[in-house]
């Protein structure tokens, strides 16, 4: 397999690359999108596309699938007509399929003189690569119940949304009946919907003041965007909801969330902007004009600013688990139209806010964006969110400095398919010799290296997918909150008996968040596990079609593994010694934060776990938990103290580690220490972690100069049952535990907890690990 | 080159074989080129507690705690205290640590609160009474705890309080 990735590797050295500029066809915007609203084809590639280079290069989001939805047939042969006359100018391919049937394809005559009859021109054909043969389609397959229509039906409006489109699902208007809303516009006030609806209005007539100086805003907003309900524009909106004097108000919400997005990932203190002054003076414009022209046509806007987006996509083919992209073409390449990325980005961002602990949250979207600093510009629909201004700001990802889409193309395929298609692997070779390279010793290396490998190898077809630059972050932003949901172990008894939509204490499966009604509560609970495709697509064949469809969010992440050389069995054989009663589960709130970070769980790290669990006996589930609680999961900190590698430890003895696998020894050697040597069940693990950390934060604290309200009980069941560093958010018993000391040595006020203990977060890892291994989806 | 001879099946395969073959060692080579690495020695941990005494005292406690490391580790738990705070008593070494200090840890006292009045700080009188205990328990073993430099925890706090505590009552003999 080695000798066969090295020929691969090693084909771009034998042959010269081709740099042609890709010529595209999409889709034209398709109401309820304009025209004038939406950047080009060209605009779309020449500008946006090239800014992925600034986007770290593993971080850079390209999707290969099997592409299963077209037919890649076998071709037995084919006839060209060479020439063209100019009373016979049509040129014609025949390709005869061996499966039976053949097809005929155009060219273009070119060479003839005008002037002379007589002449003879040549025929050239397009280049042959597999033929997409179905048109890239965009994400709204579901019936829009947002198009515009006269007479809306039960065809155009859909009950349950969510099932069907993801756009829907955050931003569907509905009906009057409540249920036919999207689950925003069912959790969000009045008042807060108009303030984003107002956001919208406003940017986009910010979008075309942008466009008039001659480039258009990364976060552009269709202004000639229809809404449903009154056909109106959303510049026509703007214009009525301007007159009423709202213009003030839409301007600060929007500075205030472009400063916000400005500064994520740079270093800056990020803190959510104070807008209530602003929503307060809309709600009371809102509230004593209801009924007022510039209050009804606010409110058929849509939450979330609509534009038309495209993405890129090109043929692929793969041998084994190598996939190549195949050479430039017209056919074998295309944009798709994303209809709905830009509202399920901006929805996304809300629901990650709402979903999470600010914190945390903030902390995610900060390290998204140092990793793709277009997050900054995403939303922006200002001059300095334009790709000149956004050039001026960033520095490209040295890897990616060459970046273009056409570089994708400098890889080389197949033989059989080189032979069989007639690609051109020297540039020189026109198409009308079969671009088979002219024979020499190298090409008769490559041929013979191929048959090698046609010899056995079987050939499928991939599609390429490189998502413009809001999808490369939507994964990223919509995972964690789709996997807040409770998970499939946790819900797999008679979890019917205990699903509730009412919010009253009893229900143990209601959608763990913060803010979110019952009605909200009902849409997003997990009525679906994630093997049903209502819910979740097999993301690893699927994933473009699931794309398409808008279910590519769900259980995709778990299909990373984690195993690494993490064994389970460890903390299995402690979790059966007992000495506590563990739940099956982690509390919802704790399960949210693993579902935040379990992306951060790389293989990379899981080993390092696994090496020093190894070597000193401890869990790595444990050694994950406590590198969570030290330096969330930051492969550069330290499982000492979180402090970066290479630094001198304090906790330590001044020991500087230079790896992060010495910091996860030293860690497993001291917390095995803390307990006389070994850790035989859930008790002694429980009294290392805290020992560990001091023990400094145990809520059953004498000496304590303030009352303590944890309602645990006091005094412990054993040593650290109180502390916050394993125990946090465990159960319901240490649902809420407080932080006693704002520093060392100083008692502060109790303060509320928001995260996961080390034990907590150990038992998350360990149910997912034992739950991906088994086969079963979380 | 002969066009003819590259159409002989058995002449490609061998030229082919040489082919691979050099790809491969030129693949290979910067690989089999590098010197092995070896993991540099960590840095010698830099204790506090070994600032103070001197080499020569150093290599003192250090002969000294060679000759006890048998009878340790020392680990007893539920020790009961007057304030009622049940404490574990934790004496041992570590392979990692420097070869002149033991451990001498006391648990389920708080370390943050580094009160030093025993009205109002229980903690201070549970770590009292359990560090006597511990030194007790050391000579019990034939151990003189004069002899050995003690690390009292990890975490900079727990040290911090502890050696605090013992200067400020004069714990150690």
């Amino acid at each position: 397999m080695k000798l066969l990735r090295a020929l691969f590797l090693l084909l771009p050295l034998f042959a010269l690359v081709l740099s042609t500029p890709p010529t595209l066809l999409a889709l034209e915007p398709t109401a309820p999108f304009s025209q004038e609203g939406n950047p080009d084809d060209d605009y779309q590639l020449q500008s946006f596309f090239p800014l992925l280079r600034f986007i770290k290069p593993s971080k850079l989001i390209v999707f290969e699938n099997q592409d299963t939805n077209r037919s890649y047939k076998s071709k037995c042969g084919e006839t060209r007509q060479p020439t063209c006359t100019q009373t016979n100018p049509t040129c014609t391919l025949t390709t005869n399929f061996c499966e039976g049937g053949s097809s005929t394809t155009q060219g273009e005559c070119l060479g003839l003189d005008p002037q002379d009859p007589s002449s003879v021109g040549t025929c050239s054909y397009p280049n042959k690569n597999p033929v997409i043969s179905v048109d890239p389609k965009g994400t709204d397959f579901s019936r829009d119940s947002s198009v515009l229509t006269d007479t809306p039906t039960s065809d155009t409006i859909l009950t349950y949304p969510k099932y069907q489109n993801e756009s829907l699902r955050y931003q569907n208007p509905g009906t009057s009946n409540t249920l036919t809303w999207g689950s925003h516009n069912l959790t969000l006030s009045r008042c807060d919907r108009a303030a984003r609806q107002l956001m919208v209005a406003y940017q986009a007539a910010e979008t075309k003041a942008t466009v008039q100086k001659g480039e258009w805003p990364l976060g552009w907003v269709d202004w000639g965007y229809t809404t449903r309900v009154k056909g109106k524009t959303l510049l026509e909106v703007w214009n009525t909801v301007n007159g009423a004097g709202l213009g003030g108000i839409a301007q600060g919400l929007v500075a205030a969330q472009d400063a916000f997005f400005l500064s994520l990932g740079t270093g800056q203190t990020v803190a959510l902007p104070d807008t209530g002054a602003l929503k307060t003076q809309l709600c009371n414009r809102l509230n004593a004009e209801s009924g007022s022209n510039w209050v009804t046509e606010l409110e058929t806007l849509p939450l979330y600013p609509p534009s038309f987006r495209q993405g890129y996509v090109r043929t692929s083919i793969c041998v084994y688990s190598i996939c190549l992209p195949s050479e430039t073409s017209n056919d074998g390449q295309g944009l798709y139209a994303d209809t709905s990325i830009h509202a399920a980005y901006a929805a996304a961002i809300y629901d990650l806010l709402q979903n999470f602990p600010l914190t945390i949250a903030l902390d995610h979207l900060n390290t998204l964006a140092k990793d793709n600093p277009l997050i900054r510009f995403s939303l922006n629909s200002k001059v300095a969110a334009t790709p000149p201004q956004i050039a001026k700001v960033l520095t490209p990802q040295s890897k990616l400095k060459n970046f273009s889409l056409s570089t994708l193309g400098h890889v080389y395929d197949y033989q059989d398919l080189v032979t069989e298609y007639g690609y051109t692997l020297q540039p020189e070779l026109s198409q009308e010799e079969g671009g088979a390279m002219n024979a020499s010793l190298v090409s008769k290396i490559i041929n013979f290296a191929f048959g090698i490998v046609d010899a056995a190898a079987p050939v499928s077809n991939h599609l390429l997918t490189i998502p413009e630059p809001l999808g490369q972050a939507i994964f990223q932003l919509q995972q964690p909150v789709y996997q807040a949901r409770d998970p499939a172990y946790a819900i797999k008894d008679n979890y019917e008996e205990t699903l509730s939509n009412v919010v009253d204490g009893g229900s143990t499966l209601l959608y763990a968040s913060k803010g979110l009604g019952a009605g909200d509560a009902r849409r997003r609970l997990a009525h679906f596990t994630c093997q049903e495709p209502e819910y979740s697509s097999p993301q690893e064949i699927e994933s473009i079609k699931a794309y398409a469809l808008g279910t590519r969010a769900g259980c995709f992440a778990d299909e990373t593994p984690i195993n690494g050389q993490c064994d389970p069995t460890l903390f299995a054989q402690i979790l059966q010694a007992g000495g506590y009663s563990v739940p099956s589960a982690p509390l919802a709130k704790a399960e949210s934060v693993y579902a935040m970070y379990e992306s951060k769980l790389t293989p990379e790290l899981m080993e390092v776990y696994g090496v020093a669990s190894a070597e000193t006996g401890v869990p790595c589930e444990v050694l994950a938990g406590i590198h969570y609680v030290e330096a969330l999961l930051d492969p550069q900190k330290s499982l000492v103290s979180g402090r970066p590698l290479g630094t001198a430890e304090p906790d330590a003895g001044g020991q500087v580690f230079k790896t992060l696998e010495e910091t996860a020894i030293w860690a497993g050697n001291h917390l095995t220490g803390k307990v006389g040597g070994k850790i035989g069940n859930v008790e002694q693990l429980i009294t290392a972690l805290s020992r560990y950390n001091g023990g400094g934060n145990s809520n059953c604290q004498p000496g304590y100069p303030y009352p303590i309200p944890y309602s645990g009980g006091c005094p412990p069941l054993f040593e650290g049952e109180d502390d916050i560093y394993p125990m946090s958010w465990l159960d319901d018993k240490h649902s809420s535990m407080y932080l006693l000391y704002c520093d060392d040595h100083l008692a502060c006020a109790p303060t509320p907890y928001d995260s996961p203990g080390a034990f907590t977060f150990a038992l998350s890892v360990y149910n997912h690990l034992t739950n991906s291994q088994s086969g079963a989806t979380p | 080159m002969n066009l003819s001879l590259l159409q002989n099946k058995h002449i490609l395969l061998a030229l082919g074989i040489s082919v691979g073959f050099l790809i491969l060692i030129l693949l290979l080579s910067p690989h089999a080129s590098n010197p092995q690495i070896v993991p540099s020695p960590l840095p010698s941990p830099f204790r506090p507690e070994l600032q103070s005494p001197s080499s020569t005292q150093r290599s003192t406690v250090a002969a000294y705690r060679a000759t006890i490391t048998d009878k340790l580790p020392i680990y007893q738990d539920n020790i009961s205290t007057s304030v009622k705070l049940k404490t574990t008593l934790n004496l041992y070494i570590l392979p990692s640590d420097p070869a002149e200090t033991v451990r001498f840890e006391i648990y389920g006292v708080s370390y943050l609160n580094r009160d030093s009045t025993e009205f109002t700080n229980p903690n201070l009188t549970a770590f009292k009474e359990t560090f006597q205990k511990g030194l007790a328990l050391l000579r019990e073993q034939g151990i003189d705890p004069t002899q050995l430099i003690f690390i009292y925890g990890d975490k900079a706090y727990v040290r911090e309080t502890a050696e605090f505590w013992i200067k400020n009552y004069q714990l150690l003999p």
